[in-house]
Order: structure tokens, then sequence, then C-alpha cells
């Protein structure tokens, strides 16, 4: 009943919502971990601030326990009126984005601790998990672009943090043209949706654009996916990648590099079998022509890269291309979505990872140029060992968490008729491996770099976040590897809801 | 007479206006001012389509208020970025950022 209606219809739908928000806890820890971040950083002093992000890492762990809970408890439906989608695909990205916005905190914890706004930014990093889970949770073209556009401003924000800092500024500013731009693409887009369909829910959409003017469905399609695909950091919408990593704190460089490109990633495959199934449009074979150009650009970029942190942002623009494969497979293949689940967990495990060792260095010795990391294995084994494994991981090396997904993603793809994509995706694996080992090899086989032979071999590692970061993340990158039966299993069926 | 394809063709040359305004200046603030008219011709599009092909789409009106205070925040938001930068390098325009590589 989405207009007019009696009295007495509008509220028994009124009670059925009340009803509903029981599927909403995952959204309401969040959102009041969030607020109440905000108010307790006007009341506590500068030097316990680091409670705030204790607090909202606790609101993102009880996020991803509550996803799993209502997932257990209540099943899966679309509520409020088919405008929030809580099925199997959005509960695993909540889970995920509410395990890793905490180790995000972790990370930021030692960096920024005693700085002038840390409360503020902890809150700022819990409203852009809120719009995550927001995202992956849309079925309705007005709560996607409120949620597309609230995720996009508080991780400008949070890439700004640095105020003092002519880089973080810059990259802040560029990251914001950027954002506002394509969202403002999207949105138009959204806007040619609505007028084509008569309504904003997405499923409705999709009965609606089959029978409409091809021309138009193309054209508006095609705005869409660039606000999506920005957000996703795919090629050719990549551009601000490497700047805002680069200027931005290295949390926040691991947090935007997981946390906003999956919840992009998820959002661009529900967006799309809702709005379009049947592959209206062609979107299948663009978006697989978009994963190979993403793959490339993203592998060839990073072979000249000397600053890992760069590196690392254009790694991560060849890892959003191999993820795209999984949504490009979603129609042709029933396997497509389980191996884009499943690649999302074992990249956020593996990227964490690789992030957690960069803010160590960076830390320790003032750089994250390639030589910053030379010697690495004599002075920290236990960072080099998380190096080793998170690289070679992302690598796709058997038989780390990255291997299995990428095998997953292979076998979509050509189950879905693009053994070409596959093809393209070996041939950018072999392509990386030259910049991966690029740094894992000085890490590993070099002394240190300056003269600093007095410097000890380490085996305690400090301080404890960071600790904690490096742990998690390589057991999880080895167990994802080593048990991916269960895991797998899991994947198929964190199924979509077709409304 | 005001027809849904002078509205289109308004919203349309808006949204060109604004690209332009994107692409073509080099202030940030009249960057901001290129995404604002592009949002705003978003919002003229669903309002023509809410006038005129679909009376009854209330959830088309609620689109409209969203985007409303998402172009609001996001103009606060911005302002708050330009003036932190220019506090710090007295610049507002974009060829002057160049420590990144880009």
């Amino acid at each position: 009943m989405p207009n007019g209606g009696t009295l007495e219809q509008a509220k028994s739908i009124e009670e059925m919502m009340l009803r509903e928000l029981a599927w909403l806890w995952p959204i309401g820890a969040l959102t009041l971990g969030a607020i109440v971040a905000v108010l307790l950083t006007m009341v506590l002093p500068r030097h316990r601030q680091g409670l705030i992000g204790a607090w909202a890492a606790g609101a993102h762990v009880t996020a991803a326990v509550l996803a799993v809970a209502v997932w257990l408890d209540r099943g899966v439906r679309a509520i409020m009126e088919q405008t929030v989608i809580v099925d199997g695909l959005s509960l695993t990205m909540t889970a995920l984005i509410g395990i890793s916005g905490a180790l995000c905190i972790a990370l930021a914890r030692p960096a920024l601790a005693g700085t002038e706004r840390e409360g503020e930014f902890y809150a700022m990093l819990t409203f852009a998990s809120l719009s995550a889970v927001m995202l992956v949770m849309a079925a309705d073209a007005a709560l996607l672009g409120l949620a597309i556009g609230a995720l996009g401003l508080s991780t400008f924000v949070m890439t700004g943090y640095l105020r003092r800092s002519t880089r973080s500024n810059e990259a802040s500013i560029k990251y914001y043209i950027f954002g506002t731009v394509s969202g403002a693409f999207m949105l138009y887009g959204l806007s040619w949706w609505f007028g084509l369909a008569g309504t904003t829910n997405l499923r409705l959409i999709g009965e609606q654009l089959q029978s409409a003017p091809q021309g138009y469905v193309i054209a508006s399609t095609a705005l869409v996916i660039f606000g999506l695909g920005y957000k996703a950091a795919l090629v050719p919408f990549h551009f601000w990648t490497p700047d805002a990593y680069d200027g931005a704190p290295v949390s926040v460089a691991a947090y935007m590099s997981v946390l906003p490109k999956l919840a992009g990633l998820a959002a661009l495959a529900r967006v799309l079998t809702l709005a379009l199934p049947e592959d209206t449009a062609g979107w299948a074979t663009a978006i697989a022509v978009l994963a190979a150009l993403t793959m490339t650009v993203g592998n060839v970029a990073a072979l000249a890269q000397r600053n890992v942190v760069r590196l690392l942002a254009y790694s991560s623009i060849a890892q959003s291309g191999y993820l795209l494969m999984g949504v490009a497979a979603i129609n042709g293949s029933d396997q497509g979505l389980a191996a884009l689940v499943y690649y999302a967990m074992a990249y956020a495990a593996m990227n964490l990872g690789a992030f957690a060792v960069v803010a160590a260095v960076q830390r320790e010795r003032r750089s994250v140029d390639i030589d910053a990391f030379k010697g690495l294995g004599r002075t920290h084994p236990w960072w080099t060992v998380v190096l080793v494994l998170s690289f070679l991981s992302l690598l796709g090396l058997p038989p780390l968490a990255g291997f299995v997904g990428k095998l997953e993603l292979f076998k979509a793809s050509i189950d879905a008729g693009q053994s070409w994509l596959a093809v393209v995706a070996v041939v950018n694996t072999v392509i990386s491996l030259y910049y991966y080992l690029r740094v894992i090899s000085p890490a590993v086989l070099d002394a240190p770099a300056e003269a600093e032979p007095g410097v000890p071999r380490t085996w305690v590692v400090r301080p404890t976040p960071i600790a904690v970061v490096l742990g998690l993340t390589a057991v999880a990158t080895v167990a994802f590897g080593l048990a991916a039966e269960p895991l797998l299993r899991l994947a198929e069926k964190a199924t979509m809801l077709s409304g | 007479m005001i027809s849904l394809p002078v509205v289109l063709v308004a919203a349309g040359l808006m949204f060109a206006i604004g690209l332009y305004g994107v692409l073509g200046q080099t202030n940030t603030i009249m960057v901001m001012m290129g995404v604002e008219l592009m949002l705003g011709a978003a919002m003229l599009n669903v309002v023509g389509f809410l006038r005129y092909s679909w009376p009854d789409a209330t959830s088309g009106a609620f689109f409209v208020l969203i985007l409303m205070t998402l172009m609001a925040v996001e103009a606060a938001v911005g302002f708050a970025l330009v003036i932190s930068a220019f506090r710090h390098s007295r610049t507002a325009e974009i060829d002057d950022m160049h420590e990144l590589k880009g």
C-alpha cells in the first residue's frame, strides 16, 4: 500500500513497522554507538578520549553479533514497506563491517591517542559504518542515495582528520569533489529511474524498466553504476583512490579500502539484480568489461609505486576488479554471489593485515617508502610474518584465503560463460606477483637500510591494539584458507532476497 | 504551457551547466556550486515526473526531501573542508593542490 489507503490500513502498517524494528537491531546498535560517542566527546577530557574508541569498537562488535542473532533468530525479510532488505547478504556484510570497523578503530587508536579531535574521529567512523550497513540493506532509491551520501560525507571528514597536514587537507578535498560529483551523477540517474517507473522501490523499478524505452534505461543505469562504482573504486572512477589513501591517516586508508568498497560492491550486486532483473540492458557484460579494466589498470599502475600506501591503493583497485567478477557472474551462475561474499571476507582479513603492518612500520620508521621495509625480518619478525602472509594471500597463493577466494571467483566466471574474464584475471595475478614480491623481498632478505645495527630483534609487538589487529588478521587469513569448506557453505547461504 | 519535456530539458541543461562548472572551474567553492546545480537537476527531474507523470507516487516526494537534506549537509561539510584547508595553506584553488601525485 505505497500510496493512499484508509486510516485503518495506515494504522495496521504502522503496527507492522514497529514489529519489524526487531530486524534493525544491528543498525540500532551502530546508531546508538555513534550518538553516544558524540555525547561522550563533549564530556570526557582529552586524555580519556581513548574510552570513546573502546565504546565505538564495542558498538561495532555488538552490531556484528546482533546481525548473527537476527539471522539465527528471526530469519530474512524485506521490511519497512520493502525499503530495507534484511537477508543473508546484508547480514553477512553487516557482520563483516562490524568486525572490520572495530579492527580499524584498534589500528587508529595508537596513532590518534592524545590528538585534538580523537573522540570525534571514532564517532565519525561509527557513522560511516552505519551508512555502510544502510547501503548494503537498501532496496529503495531514496535510501540508496541517502546511504551513499552519508557514507561519503563521513569518510571525507575522516580523510581530512590531520588538519595541520597539507596532504591530508588536499586528500580530503579531492575525495570530496570526486565523491559529491559522482554522487550527483548517481542521483540524477536515480531520478530518471523514478521517472521511468513511477516508484522509488528498486524491485518495482525492475518490473517497470523491462518495458521502458531501452535507450533511457541504459543511460540512466550507466549513471547509477558511476555512483556505486566510485564507492568501490572501479576503473574509470578510481582517480581519487591513491591520493585519498596517501593523504589520509593509514588507519583511515585501511578503513576506506575495506568497508565502503565492500559495501559499494554488495549494493551494486543488489541494485543490479533488483532493478535490472534478467540482465536488462545487458549489464552483466558491461560489468565484466569494467572488472577486466579495473584489475588491469590497478595492477599495471601498482608496478611503478614506491610508496607502499599508494601501492596498496592500486592493489585494492585491482582487488575490486576481482570482486567485480563475482557481481558480473551473479546472473549467469549461482556461484557468483557466494564467491563474492567469500572473497569479501578474505579480502577484509588480508587487506587489513597488510595495512596494519604499514601502520606499524610508519609509526616506527616514519616512512612508508619501500626502503622503510628493508630488513624488517631482522628487527620485527612478527610484523614480517603478517606482511608475508597478507601479501601472499592478496597475490592468491595456496593455502591462504586469497587463493580459495580467487579460485571460487574464477570458477563462477567460467560457469557464467565469461571464460575470457577468468583468463584476464589469471594474467593479472601473474602481473601482481611483481609488486607484491617487491615489498616482501627487501623485508625478508635485506639488511636494515640505515646505520641502525644496534636495533635488536624484538619478538614483542607493541602497541597492543596493533598487535591485536596483526594477530587476528593473520589468523583469519590462514584459517579462512585452511577451513574454506564451512565458510564457503556459509557464503552460499548468504543469498539475496528477491523482494 | 509548461509540460514534462520542458522540465526535463531544463533539468538536463542545469545538469550540464553544473558539470561544466565542476570540470571548468579551478576554485573549490565554484566546483561545489557546480555540484549543487547537478543535484538541483536531479531534484527538478523528480519533481517534474511527480507533477506530470506520477502524481500519486508519494515516495518521489520523500526522495526529493532526502536529496535536499543531502545537498545541505554536503555543502556544510564541503565548506568545513575548504575552510580547514584555507586556514592552512591560504588558497582554495584546486590547481595549487599538488602535494599528491594524482
